[in-house]
């Protein structure tokens, strides 16, 4: 199957988590195990970048609804960078958008969460 | 343990063409149904989001066969594509245990959780969507949409 799964921090606080290919049922634990070695490793800010993300499904968003949910306790964030409309649409039918900051770059994530690349 | 199986036909006298994927009920090969529907783009004029709303849909409804329906027995996940006239019928069969359930998040839309997730995305992309318990064994779940 097409996908991996990288981080790449950026100093000590943030975290950008990059997605390739196709998240499902099948590769979303992988995602699950990246986002909570982010969270675990202290992240305040993580950014999950699903610009080279080709298809995501239910199960992917239960990885981002549970990732919220153990960050805000600790006054941690959690953004999408997403561009594609297709994928863009599942985030809009669950209202998922109204909950998660979504931004169509890294740079404009960046910039929200004031962190240098 | 069952192997994946693909049959393509064309029942007469309408011009319908049909296609049947047969596969084991496990995540690994969720990818197989998808991948069936690029091999239809290439066949027939799919529009983007036309093949992006019936893969999500699919997936929704193979994955919910693949978690809840055979528990640890392990069995089959059936899909039936049926192209018509611009439309496309998809009917994603298994003879396990039923549908997702409803789940609680205060983070989702509450009305979308009431039937279960998986189905209220399916409906969300879909202009036809039928979900029936089959007789005392398994389910179905029918959806489509036009092509273009």
């Amino acid at each position: 199957m097409n996908f991996s799964v990288r981080s790449e921090p950026l100093g000590e606080s943030a975290v950008v988590i990059v997605l390739t290919g196709e998240v499902d049922l099948y590769t979303a634990p992988r995602f699950e195990d990246e986002l909570g070695r982010a969270i675990e490793g202290g992240s305040r800010h993580v950014i999950v970048d699903l610009t080279e993300t080709t298809f995501i499904d239910s199960t992917t968003l239960g990885v981002i609804v549970n990732g919220l949910r153990r960050l805000r306790p600790h006054g941690a964030e959690l953004m999408l960078v997403l561009s594609d409309p297709n994928l863009r649409k599942i985030f809009q039918i669950t209202g998922l958008d109204r909950v998660v900051p979504v931004y169509e770059t890294r740079a404009a994530a960046l910039d929200h969460c004031s962190v240098e690349a | 343990m069952t192997e994946p199986q693909l049959e393509t036909a064309i029942r007469e006298p309408s011009d319908t063409s049909v296609l049947t994927l047969r596969f084991p009920a496990k995540p690994e090969y969720l990818v197989l149904g998808r991948l069936v529907l690029s091999g239809l783009a290439s066949a027939e004029p799919i529009e983007e989001d036309a093949l992006s709303d019936l893969k999500l849909a699919l997936t929704e409804a193979c994955s919910n066969s693949v978690r809840h329906a055979y528990a640890e027995a392990g069995g089959a996940v059936d899909v039936r594509y049926e192209i018509s006239d611009g439309y496309l019928a998809i009917e994603v069969e298994d003879d396990g245990a039923g549908f997702d359930p409803p789940r609680r998040s205060d983070l989702l839309e509450p009305e979308l959780l009431e039937e279960g997730l998986g189905l209220a995305i399916i409906r969300a992309v879909s202009e036809e969507l039928a979900y029936r318990p089959r007789d005392g064994r398994g389910s179905s779940v029918r959806f489509g949409r036009s092509l273009r």
